[in-house]
């Protein structure tokens, strides 16, 4: 990954803070630490997986890296230029560069707009950006990208709400790649699909990220997925990254207390592996008052004193600096326990 | 034993476009203590199933489904599709129970977790003291693996998390000892640790009360680890009826073929072609006559046109698909 280019997006100790407000005078109560000191680059053609239950941040981070929230902290640099302090009207123009595919495509459609208007907008809104000027060729381009994501030429005078599901994903999918961008974060993008249209549009994602050399950002709560789509996946829980590798490596051995039991919770298809599980007590704590310390340690079962007072950072481990963990004993706890750990590995 | 039955079930529904068959012959029959999977993608008619069985479809337009579903626990049987509506109150939560997919939608907002797991207790044992009723509740919260169930009965449900909440539904279906209990999708929106939660509760539960569980969902990693047999469903017929080793290992229909081989997983390399189903399922007013795939389907044929009829590959293994024994799944 370090191969001395130049990273596509650079994410330095992101930090995303909601405000709370409260009492009678509507003071500052407290914070919401949705994301809190993430760091990453990402390279060109590469797809990063970032996964967590509800409420780690992975949305809001999402978001954030598009500066559809400006951060509370840190700070967001696409092709070395850092979208935070750029003025709107450059930033506009950048956005060009970097769409986004949301999960809901009914929500994100406008049910009023033809799919062809959806799909002009993009060309309208960065007019002088292309080459497509006139109407006629931005309906040549239209019904090109319409055939690119396999939809009919019909879809162009049609309404959002005549489409199936996975229909409108890939109207969604065609209006994030109109203007070629380089970076497209897919927030939860198949999570509202059924499993047969998953496939057809996870099919989708891989083609049009192989011919236009895409960068994703797949943000989801699906493993399987995120493994099958994801070459590197952050692993989220309460806004701070607790483990990160390439997606083989987390599988194969996954040195986080709450990465293993991650993995171990998802159901595998397959009735013959009954497996052992380790099942997490408890709920994800409020990220409001996240636990002091490790964040995890309410609910991990490997806690000891160390961990309710000192906050762990990301460290590589295993010898490979590409696999970080945030966890004081992920060394202990991985050798402590070989059969729980190496479990995935062998079911491969 | 069968506990339940589900002959010829048909559905219909009637709009302004026409009536819709949305379980056009449905057949299966869950067996005493264990838990059956319907599976199937939205649309396939697997909630109006559980929607049919406990009459509880919308007046007039679902009402008065065809067919039979035969309740029978050996010393009662009757056939809930032709008893009168005063009794289904009897049926309801006393014999089958349900749980749904989003608990805040189906717990009441403004009444207590206890007031609402009391309802269901005086509904049916009505000669019940408060006192008794009240302590009745406090044990079933504990038996869900609720903490502190004495201060959480007196809360709301907005005050509880999603984990807890499916846990309160669960427990309100479980109050008067149901021998079914009707799941429909009850972890869908919940995390994957959560999930695991509520499913390792759901099998203690089954074992400790021996009850039967129609379990749907449109998961096969759940229906692998939870189910003893399932029905694959599509368009409102079942495509495949086997126990769950058979249906994985050794499926018979090409829908169930595709859909265990469109899902990526933890061994799927990494960005290669996924198996795809080609097309969608088609609208319920514009059905292919005779097998529903047909559209989809890889191996169809000419006499596919003929509606199939369930034919036995071996003993509790049954498939709907009219060129069985010709192609090679």
């Amino acid at each position: 990954m370090t191969n001395g280019k130049q990273p596509l997006l650079s994410v330095k100790n992101l930090q995303k803070y909601f405000p709370i407000h409260g009492g009678v005078f509507y003071r500052h109560v407290g914070d919401v630490y949705a994301v809190d000191g993430i760091s990453f680059d990402v390279y060109q053609g590469e797809t990063i997986g970032l996964v967590g239950e509800s409420g780690c941040g992975k949305s809001t981070l999402g978001k954030a890296l598009l500066h559809l929230y400006p951060p509370t902290g840190g700070s967001v640099e696409f092709e070395g230029v850092d979208i935070d302090t750029i003025p709107v009207k450059r930033l506009r123009e950048m956005r060009k560069e970097m769409q986004m595919i949301f999960q809901d495509p009914m929500e994100s459609l406008n049910p009023r707009m033809s799919v062809g208007s959806i799909l002009e907008e993009p060309f309208i809104i960065h007019k002088g950006e292309h080459e497509f000027d006139t109407v006629e060729k931005r309906k040549i381009e239209i019904l090109r990208i319409l055939k690119e994501v396999g939809l009919p030429e019909n879809a162009f005078d049609r309404y959002p709400h005549e489409f199936s599901g996975g229909q409108r994903q890939r109207i969604g999918i065609a209006r994030a790649i109109a203007l070629k961008p380089k970076l497209v974060v897919c927030d939860e993008p198949v999570s509202a699909l059924d499993v047969s249209v998953q496939s057809q549009i996870l099919n989708l994602m891989v083609r049009l990220q192989r011919e236009m050399k895409l960068t994703y950002i797949f943000i989801a709560h699906n493993l399987s997925v995120v493994k099958y789509i994801a070459d590197r996946i952050y692993v989220m829980y309460l806004g701070r990254v607790v483990e990160v590798a390439e997606s083989q490596s987390m599988y194969e051995k996954p040195m986080h207390p709450y990465t293993q039991a991650l993995i171990s919770a998802i159901p595998e298809p397959d009735p013959t592996l009954k497996k052992e599980k380790q099942v997490l007590e408890g709920d994800v704590p409020s990220p409001i008052n996240p636990p002091p310390g490790c964040h995890f340690h309410p609910r991990c079962p490997y806690a000891q004193d160390r961990c309710k007072e000192d906050l762990p950072q990301l460290r590589p481990v295993d010898g490979n600096k590409n696999h970080q963990v945030s966890c004081h004993f992920a060394e202990e706890i991985f050798n402590q326990q070989p059969s729980g750990t190496s479990e995935p590995a062998a079911r491969n | 034993m069968a506990i339940l039955t589900v002959k010829n079930l048909v559905t219909t529904f009637q709009t302004d476009r026409g009536s819709a068959r949305a379980l056009d012959g449905v057949n299966f029959s869950l067996e005493k203590g264990q838990t059956l999977g319907l599976v199937g993608e939205s649309g396939c008619g697997k909630s109006v199933t559980s929607l049919s069985i406990m009459r509880l479809l919308p007046k007039p337009s679902g009402d008065s489904p065809e067919g039979e579903v035969i309740y029978d626990d050996g010393t009662d049987r009757f056939d809930i599709l032709k008893e009168p509506a005063e009794n289904l109150l009897k049926i309801r939560g006393r014999k089958i129970a349900m749980i749904f997919q989003d608990p805040l939608t189906s717990l009441n907002p403004v009444y207590t977790v206890g007031y609402q797991l009391m309802e269901t207790l005086q509904v049916h044992f009505p000669k019940m003291s408060s006192q008794a009723m009240f302590k009745r509740a406090v044990e079933l919260l504990t038996d869900v693996g609720i903490p502190a169930p004495d201060q959480r009965i007196h809360e709301y449900p907005h005050q509880l998390s999603g984990g807890m909440r499916q846990r309160v539904m669960i427990a309100i279906a479980l109050a008067c000892e149901p021998d079914i209990l009707i799941a429909d999708e009850p972890t869908t929106a919940l995390d994957v640790t959560i999930q695991a939660q509520i499913l390792d509760l759901m099998r203690t539960l089954q074992k400790k009360n021996n009850m039967a569980i129609l379990f749907i969902t449109h998961d096969l990693g759940v229906v692998a680890e939870m189910c003893d047999d399932v029905c694959v469903m599509y368009a409102g017929k079942v495509a495949e009826h086997a126990p769950v080793e058979e249906i994985f290992n050794d499926p018979q229909h090409p829908y169930t073929q595709g859909l265990i081989n469109s899902i990526p997983k933890l061994n799927t390399a990494q960005k290669s072609q996924l198996f795809e189903i080609k097309g969608m399922v088609p609208d319920l007013f514009s059905m292919p006559k005779g097998c529903r795939f047909q559209n989809r389907c890889p191996y169809v044929a000419e006499k596919c046109g003929q509606p199939p009829t369930p034919t036995q590959v071996r003993a509790g293994h049954e498939v709907s698909c009219i060129r069985h024994g010709e192609i090679d799944l």
